[in-house]
Formats: structure tokens, sequence, C-alpha cells
């Protein structure tokens, strides 16, 4: 089946077809011919490229570098961004905390006098008690359990 | 009449006053040989005619940007090669079809394709070829029918040699095993 090898190397040319591939197919009468004339029809239509390489490798590496650089600037200001609410998150956090009130909420007294207040709620009397022996422990910032243990 | 080279035909293409009729000449010494290298991979006539023409209107408009980096048969064989591939491939897409039905129906052609009798050996070592692996298939052709020296064939397929060696070692195996119906 196969063909002696008629390759002759070091030449540029093409090694000879197998004989036995051009009687396999069928191919139509004068179709080589016809071909040959499809062709010179369809490149009269084509002009060659004659541009150099570079011509379109250059743009290529252009568009590349251009996304390349918009995907870093784009990453970036992200990044930037997320740091920039971070940030004022935080600070928010903390104003908030100021400006709310939060810490004076937390005032001992102010705690107190919400507790006479339920106190006086449970027992009926509607009206805020204040206690001023209490009223003197917070304002000194005496602790009562220390007076109680040291007598 | 002797033959013009390639490096004569390339000369007349970019220096001569018409490069179409070198290119005339180029497509007359090599229509055959890529016709029937595109023709193994695809098998129909017709559809072997619209891939020959598409790879001589690639040549054409690649040929002023060619640099001799590897000699002409072996670029115009690399073109041949992709676009018979590439033609395969927008088949199965078009069609919605896997690969096994592609040479399923690459098979059915055989027949009205080939000028042998269905029960001739060729016929049945054709079919056996079909079984093959697309690029396994290829690489046999170019070793079997052109003779392409493995060297050559590593540039038109960007494989090594040493891979287009065994691919060819196993795909003369399984030839075998099919012809032989183990």
């Amino acid at each position: 089946m196969k063909k002696q090898s008629t390759y002759t190397p070091g030449g540029d040319d093409l090694p000879k077809r197998s004989a036995t591939t051009q009687d396999l197919f069928k191919v139509p009468d004068g179709y080589f011919e016809d071909l040959s004339h499809a062709i010179t029809e369809k490149i009269s239509t084509t002009p060659p490229q004659t541009s150099p390489a570079g011509w379109i490798t250059l743009p290529r590496f252009a568009i590349v570098a251009t996304i390349l650089t918009m995907i870093l600037s784009i990453g970036f200001y992200i990044h930037t961004l997320d740091q920039q609410t971070n940030a004022q998150r935080v600070a928010l956090t903390y104003d908030d905390l100021v400006n709310s009130g939060f810490v004076y909420q937390l005032d001992e007294y102010r705690l107190y006098e919400e507790y006479q207040s339920l106190v006086a709620e449970k027992s009926g009397t509607g009206s805020v008690e204040i206690n001023p022996y209490g009223d003197y422990l917070i304002e000194n910032h005496i602790d009562e359990y220390l007076i109680e243990s040291e007598l | 009449m002797e033959e013009t080279t390639d490096s004569e035909l390339l000369e007349q293409f970019r220096t001569g006053d018409n490069p179409n009729y070198a290119f005339n000449l180029l497509v007359k010494k090599y229509r055959q040989r890529v016709y029937y290298h595109i023709r193994r991979i695809v098998i129909d006539h017709d559809d072997a005619d619209d891939v020959v023409q598409n790879t001589f209107i690639k040549v054409w408009k690649g040929l002023p940007k060619f640099r001799q980096d590897s000699q002409l048969y072996t670029w115009m064989y690399r073109i041949a090669t992709n676009e018979a591939l590439t033609f395969l491939k927008k088949k199965r897409t078009m069609l919605f079809l896997p690969l096994v039905n592609v040479e399923k129906q690459l098979e059915g052609k055989l027949e009205s394709n080939l000028n042998v009798k269905p029960d001739h050996i060729e016929m049945k070592f054709q079919q056996a070829l079909l079984k093959l692996p697309e690029k396994q298939r290829i690489v046999f052709n170019l070793r079997y029918y052109d003779e392409m020296p493995y060297e050559e064939m590593s540039r038109v397929l960007g494989t090594s040699v040493g891979a287009l060696k065994a691919s060819y070692h196993h795909a003369a195996k399984k030839i075998e095993k099919f012809i032989r119906g183990i």
C-alpha cells in the first residue's frame, strides 16, 4: 500500500504526493484547472496584506496594555474606596457614640434615675423619688459595697 | 519544463511586476498536494474544495508577511491543516454534533468518495483511519501519504518530534487492530 519515500531532504519542495491517494479519491475531471481559475478570480478581488507584521501586533499590544491599565486602575480605585469606606465607618461609629450621648447615657446617675422610675412604676406611685443618699454616693463616686465591707 | 523552486516563486512574488502570476504558479505547483491533504481530513470533495480555496486565499493574503522562518510548503500545510480542522469544528458546532457523530458522517461519505469497492481492503483502511482522533489521523496521513519527515511535521503541527513519533506508532497499532478485527 505504501509507496517508496520520494522526499528529498534539504529541498524546499513538498515530497511527491502518494499516487495511492490520487487514485483513491474521486475528483471531477478538470477540477484542478477549475480550482486555479476560481482562486485566481478570488484573489483578483482580494489584495494581499502588504502591511508589515508589526502593524497588526502593535495595536494588539496597545489594546492589551490599555485593558491591563484599566483593570489595574479599577482595582486600585475599588481598593482605595474600600479603605475610605472603612475609615468613614469607624469615624461614624465613633461620632455616633459621642454625638448621640451614648457615653452620657451610661452615666451612673442616669441609670439610677431610670432604676428609680422603674421601681416607682412597679410600686404604683407613678412618681420619681430621688434618694439623697444615693445621689451623694454617685456624685462623690463612692462605692456603696466598699463602705459596707469596711464597716 | 523544470519546476520553479519555492525561493524563486517567492522572489518573483515579492519583486516581480506581476505578483498574481507568481501566485498562480504557486497554486499550480501545490494545488494537488494541498487538496489531497485537505481531502484526507474532510473526505468530501465539495468540502475539500471550499477549504482548499480558503487556504489559498489565506496564503495569498499572508504571503507578503511570510518571513521564511519555515519552508513555504510547511507554512502552507499548516494553514491547510488549520483550515480543515476549523471546518470540521464549525460543522460540529453548526449541527450540534458530538465528535463521534462527525466521524460517523465522514465514514458514511467514504463509499461515495472513494474509487474502491466497499469490500476492498483500502476501504477498510480508510474506515480505520476515521476511527483515529483527528490530530492522530493528520499525523498518520502526513507520515504515511505525504512521507513528511517528523521535523517538518513538527513545524506544521506545532508538536514535538517525540510526541509525533508516539502518535504515529499508536495510530499504526490502532489501524492494524481494526483491520485484523481484534
